[in-house]
Order: C-alpha cells, then sequence, then structure tokens
C-alpha cells in the first residue's frame, strides 16, 4: 500500500495536468466564433428577381435568418427590404454586400451567425420578395427592438411603423 | 514518494507547461497578426478615402475653370469614379453610422450629380446654378479634405487606433486618446451646410419628398378600411378567426394596419394589411401561409393572379414577367394606358402553386406614381426609331413604353425586343429625342426570365 500512494501522487498531477489542458484547448476552439464552411445552397433558390442576381437571394436570406428568425413573416421582409432601401441611400454602400458588411452595421453579421444556421423556407422566400422590391416599412432605413438597449441617437429617427418586435424608422 | 517518481511528476508537468506556453505564445502572435491585419486593412480604406477625397477637390476646381464642355464630360466622369470609390472605402471603415451619414452622402451626391450633368442630352453645358452649387461643393470638399487631414494626423500619433474602437476597450486608454468615432465626428460637422441637390439622378433629393400620385378619393375610417380589405384579400375559403386593427402607419402613404388570422390555432396563417387613409386604396397584403407542393401549373397560376386583380377591379393592367421562386410565382403587372404599357405603375402579385391562392399583393409602385397622364406626341416615328439600333439586332417584338428615369421621371420610348448572337435584349429609344434611353439583356432561366 505504502509504495502505491506516491503512483497515486503521479497519476492525480498528470489526471489533472490532462484536464486542464483539454479545458484549455476546449476553450481555445469555443473562443472564436465557429465560422462553418459556407454552404452552397444556390440549386435551391434557383431564381432572383430582376436586376439582381441569384447569389444575393442566399445572402439576404442568411441576414433576416441572423437579424429575424423569431419574427413573423412580415417582420423578415421588412428587415429585407431596410437592407434594400440601404442601397437606394446615399447614405449607405450601394451593393447589397456593402449594406450587409458595413462595420456595426448589422450583429449577426459582426458575430458570425449568418453563417451558422441555415436559413429556413420563410427567410428565403421574404429575401425574394424583398429583393423584387415588396416594402412594408415604406422606406424605412433603420429597425431595433425598443425593448433592447440601442444607441440614444437612433430614437430621434421618425418612426414609420412597427412589425412585430421591431420598430422601422427612416 | 521516491526521487524518481518525483522528477518524472516535475518532467511530465514541465512538458505540459511547455507546451502551454508554446501554444500561448502562438496564440498571442496568430492574435497579434490578426490585429495588424485588420489595422492595415482600415487604414488601407481611409488613406484611400482621403486620396480620393483629395482627387474631387482638384477636380472639382478643373470642372470650373474649364472651358470646353468636352473636357467638363471627361472631369466629370472621373469625378464620379472617385467619389464613388471614396464613398465605399468610406463605409468599410468601423465607424458609427451617425459620424459618417453626411459625408457619405456628400461624397454620393457629388459624383452623382456631376454624372447627371454629363448625360445631359442639351450639349451638357453647365448652367450658372450648376455652376454655383458646383462651387459650394468644392468648398465643401475643400472644408472635408481638410478635416480629414486632422484625422490622419491623429491617426498618426497614435491617439488612435481602428481596431481598438471595435473591440471597444475604451477603459484601457492612455490619457488625450480618443475612439475613431470621436475623431470623425470633426469631419461630419463640417457637413452640416450641404446644398439640396435636384436633378436626374438616383440620389437627388427629390425622390425622398415624393408624393404618392396614386391616392386619391375621401377619408375612409378604419372600420371601411376594414371592411374594404376583408373583401380584397383571397382567403380562399379559409375561416378568418380573428381580426384586429393593429394601429397607424406613417409611412410615404399614411395607412391602417390590419391583422387576419386563418389556419389551425397551433400554427395560424397571419394575413397583414396596410389600406391607405385617403380613398381605402389596399397597398399591400401578405398571407404567411407555408405552400405545400406546387400542384398547378404556372399558366394556371398566371390566370389566377389575372383573374384575382379583375375581380378587385383593378382594370388595364397587363402581366410584363413571371418568375417562380420554390413553389410560388410572383406575377409582375404593369397599367397600359391604350397601346403605352407604363412601367412605373407596377403591381406585383404572389401566387401559391398548390392553390393559386393570392399570397401577397403589392401596389405600393402603382399607387406612388399612377394617375391620368397627358403623354407627349412622339416625335421621331417607329421606323425612325428602329434606325437608330445597332444593326446588328434583329427586333422580334416593338411597342410603346413610358419608362421610369434615373431621376425618377418619365420618358416615353419604343420598346424593342430584339436578338443579338442568340441572346435577347430590350432596347429603348426615346420617342421624343431618338435617344437609346435603357439596354436590358434577358436572361431565361427555368424559374423565368431574369432582366439584366
Amino acid at each position: 500500500m505504502d509504495m502505491k500512494k506516491p503512483q497515486y501522487g503521479l497519476a492525480a498531477v498528470i489526471a489533472l495536468s490532462l484536464v486542464f489542458f483539454c479545458a484549455g484547448y476546449l476553450l481555445w476552439r469555443q473562443g472564436g466564433p465557429d465560422v462553418e464552411p459556407r454552404v452552397d445552397t444556390t440549386d435551391s433558390v434557383a431564381e432572383a428577381s430582376p436586376e439582381t442576381n441569384v447569389d444575393n437571394v442566399d445572402l439576404l436570406a442568411r441576414v433576416i435568418m441572423g437579424e429575424a428568425a423569431d419574427e413573423p413573416y412580415l417582420g423578415k421582409v421588412a428587415v429585407g427590404a431596410v437592407i434594400m432601401n440601404r442601397m437606394r441611400s446615399g447614405s449607405f454602400p450601394n451593393s447589397l454586400s456593402g449594406v450587409i458588411f458595413e462595420p456595426w452595421a448589422f450583429e449577426s453579421v459582426e458575430n458570425g451567425l449568418i453563417w451558422s444556421r441555415e436559413p429556413t423556407d420563410d427567410c428565403f422566400r421574404a429575401a425574394v420578395e424583398a429583393l423584387n422590391g415588396f416594402d412594408p416599412t415604406y422606406g424605412a432605413l433603420f429597425f431595433w427592438n425598443p425593448s433592447k438597449p440601442v444607441g440614444p441617437w437612433i430614437w430621434s429617427r421618425p418612426i414609420i411603423t412597427q412589425i412585430g418586435d421591431h420598430v422601422f424608422a427612416r | 514518494m521516491n526521487l524518481r517518481q518525483y522528477t518524472a511528476a516535475l518532467i511530465a508537468l514541465f512538458v505540459l507547461l511547455g507546451i502551454t506556453a508554446i501554444w500561448g505564445v502562438s496564440q498571442a502572435q496568430a492574435r497579434r497578426s490578426a490585429e495588424v491585419q485588420m489595422e492595415n486593412k482600415y487604414n488601407r480604406a481611409f488613406y484611400e478615402v482621403m486620396q480620393r477625397s483629395k482627387n474631387i477637390e482638384a477636380l472639382l476646381s478643373k470642372g470650373l475653370a474649364s472651358g470646353s464642355p468636352n473636357n467638363v464630360d471627361n472631369l466629370f466622369s472621373d469625378l464620379w469614379y472617385n467619389a464613388n470609390a471614396a464613398q465605399e472605402n468610406l463605409h468599410q471603415l468601423p465607424l458609427s453610422h451617425n459620424v459618417i451619414a453626411k459625408t457619405s452622402k456628400f461624397l454620393t451626391q457629388v459624383g452623382d450629380y456631376a454624372y447627371a450633368i454629363t448625360k445631359r442630352d442639351d450639349g451638357t453645358k453647365m448652367t450658372d446654378e450648376d455652376r454655383s452649387t458646383m462651387r459650394e461643393l468644392y468648398k465643401t470638399a475643400q472644408a472635408l479634405n481638410r478635416e480629414l487631414t486632422k484625422v490622419q494626423q491623429q491617426a498618426a500619433a497614435g491617439k488612435f487606433r481602428w481596431s481598438e474602437v471595435q473591440r471597444g476597450i475604451r477603459s484601457n486608454f492612455a490619457k488625450g486618446s480618443m475612439s475613431a468615432d470621436q475623431s470623425f465626428r470633426s469631419v461630419e460637422s463640417q457637413m452640416q451646410e450641404l446644398p439640396t441637390l435636384i436633378y436626374d439622378g438616383p440620389f437627388s433629393d427629390h425622390l425622398e419628398r415624393a408624393k404618392p400620385l396614386g391616392v386619391t378619393g375621401k377619408e375612409v375610417t378604419a372600420e371601411q378600411a376594414q371592411k374594404k380589405v376583408r373583401s380584397f384579400i383571397d382567403f380562399k375559403g379559409a375561416k378568418v378567426r380573428e381580426e384586429r386593427a393593429t394601429g397607424t402607419v406613417k409611412g410615404k402613404i399614411p395607412a391602417y394596419g390590419f391583422e387576419f388570422r386563418t389556419g389551425d390555432d397551433n400554427s395560424p396563417d397571419i394575413i397583414t394589411a396596410n389600406v391607405s387613409k385617403t380613398g381605402g386604396h389596399v397597398i399591400y397584403y401578405t398571407n404567411s401561409r407555408r405552400v405545400a407542393e406546387a400542384k398547378i401549373s404556372e399558366a394556371q397560376a398566371r390566370t389566377f393572379a389575372e383573374n384575382f386583380l379583375k375581380s378587385r377591379g383593378i382594370n388595364n393592367m397587363e402581366t410584363t414577367y413571371t418568375l417562380k421562386e420554390g413553389n410560388t410565382l410572383t406575377v409582375s403587372f404593369a397599367y397600359k394606358e391604350g397601346d403605352v404599357i407604363v412601367y412605373p405603375d407596377l403591381i406585383k402579385v404572389l401566387v401559391a402553386l398548390d392553390n393559386g391562392q393570392i399570397l401577397t399583393y403589392d401596389a405600393l409602385g402603382y399607387l406612388m406614381s399612377h394617375r391620368e397622364r397627358d403623354l407627349p406626341q412622339p416625335k421621331i416615328s417607329l421606323s425612325e426609331a428602329r434606325k437608330k439600333l445597332n444593326p446588328e439586332l434583329e427586333v422580334e417584338e416593338e411597342r410603346m413604353a413610358v419608362i421610369p428615369s434615373d431621376g425618377n421621371h418619365e420618358l416615353l420610348t419604343y420598346e424593342f425586343k430584339a436578338k443579338m448572337d442568340g441572346e435577347d435584349f430590350l432596347v429603348y429609344i426615346n420617342a421624343l429625342t431618338g435617344e437609346e434611353e435603357r439596354i436590358f439583356k434577358l436572361l431565361h432561366t427555368p424559374g423565368g426570365t431574369l432582366v439584366l
């Protein structure tokens, strides 16, 4: 028995070190946003609107999923419409990807969420309708959830309507 | 524990420590390298903005000094390009929208305005008004460059780093340091006195103030509007379980909002609608119902869409294109005045391909632009217009069409559907001036024809 105690000690040191090592490794793995390779879903979305191209449907559907996954269908179209309206505004980038990847513009783009979740069918339908020009927000350029903290300057914008949990403003 | 075992344990510990240390150092290096790359990317964008902005200032000044309309054309095309590049790069910087909005708008408009001048049909002469506007823009560009230089000096002096702002660690800042947002605020403050620019371009100020021309009639009450929309929506026999008013909407067209629920209680189909306060026009409605597998053909769906409009008393609409997506078909309609197709008066309808139900009706385009038009008499004939086409095109169809210009004015044109090298095009020749105004390429896909 006496002989074995030190071996337990050695085993304990090694085991503990391994535990720390594994924990560290796991933490490291989870540290960055878990960006999965982009799945090409263009086959399932074979069509797009005039004046746009097929890839735009996929990209827009991803942002709609990221920003409005729990919103009603109209709220999904509305988020897509805000992105389309920004393209047509002089104080935003004038391309779809420019608007979507603008720093700070969309939380789900900043944290990589748009690449980790596949858009649902109604996100695709909403993206298609928004690209087709359907705009239930009448030209809104901003949307936010009034029950969450947002920058004070955003409240100075004239609110047009509320759809689901988001208010839409110019 | 004897010495050997003790040594073994220590060695094991040190090996693990060593591995951890190597891993830590490599992580720190990777992070630093990523940070430097970010910083370089942002600096590249910033220096690009500065260089383009300096070019803008020089080009505006040259344009004002030039006596040759041709050379002004060249300078202003160059201006348009530089302004676009500056704006694009500005939006790649990690700055809040409220510190770049006006600068961005200035860059967009200065290029767009210059470009609109070069495109004018009447000999491209700058009017006195244009010259004074250009002078104001020139002054603004000078002020912009002064402020950008200050930002650059602050960045060079290490007062802020672009990527530091991005991580939002402001408390660790040394005294006298600032965020990039703070540094840029002074740039934005120079942009307060921008002139209102009205010209024939997509970013002209007049577009934001467009009035709905198709919204006619008397004020209606919310009850009248609700009754109207209830009989308008295509419920396809589904029982309405619940309906309610959702309040007013303060958009381009002041409206009442309504919501209807059909289907079962667990997963109801929600139909949302807006009806204008003036005249009680249905602006849009959309049904969230999930569409089952397609059972009807595209041609049948098109008929459903056409019959829907007719039954709702919306006449003289012609189908312009259809597009299949999943189990739905989008059908686009434009108003037809006599033989002339009026593209700005646009209604879009989304048909479910499982039962032919109209899921979305969107008449915002129509209500914004429809009116009784006094179309001008064409100054050139159809055969004269045909002669303006590229001789390589084989014309298949021709008709008259009203199309929107960049600045949302309307142009009376001849529309030619034509073929070249097996590819289809739509070409629009201005019926008053004979200019080729637009050319679209038609791309045939399994879902429908895309217009590029």
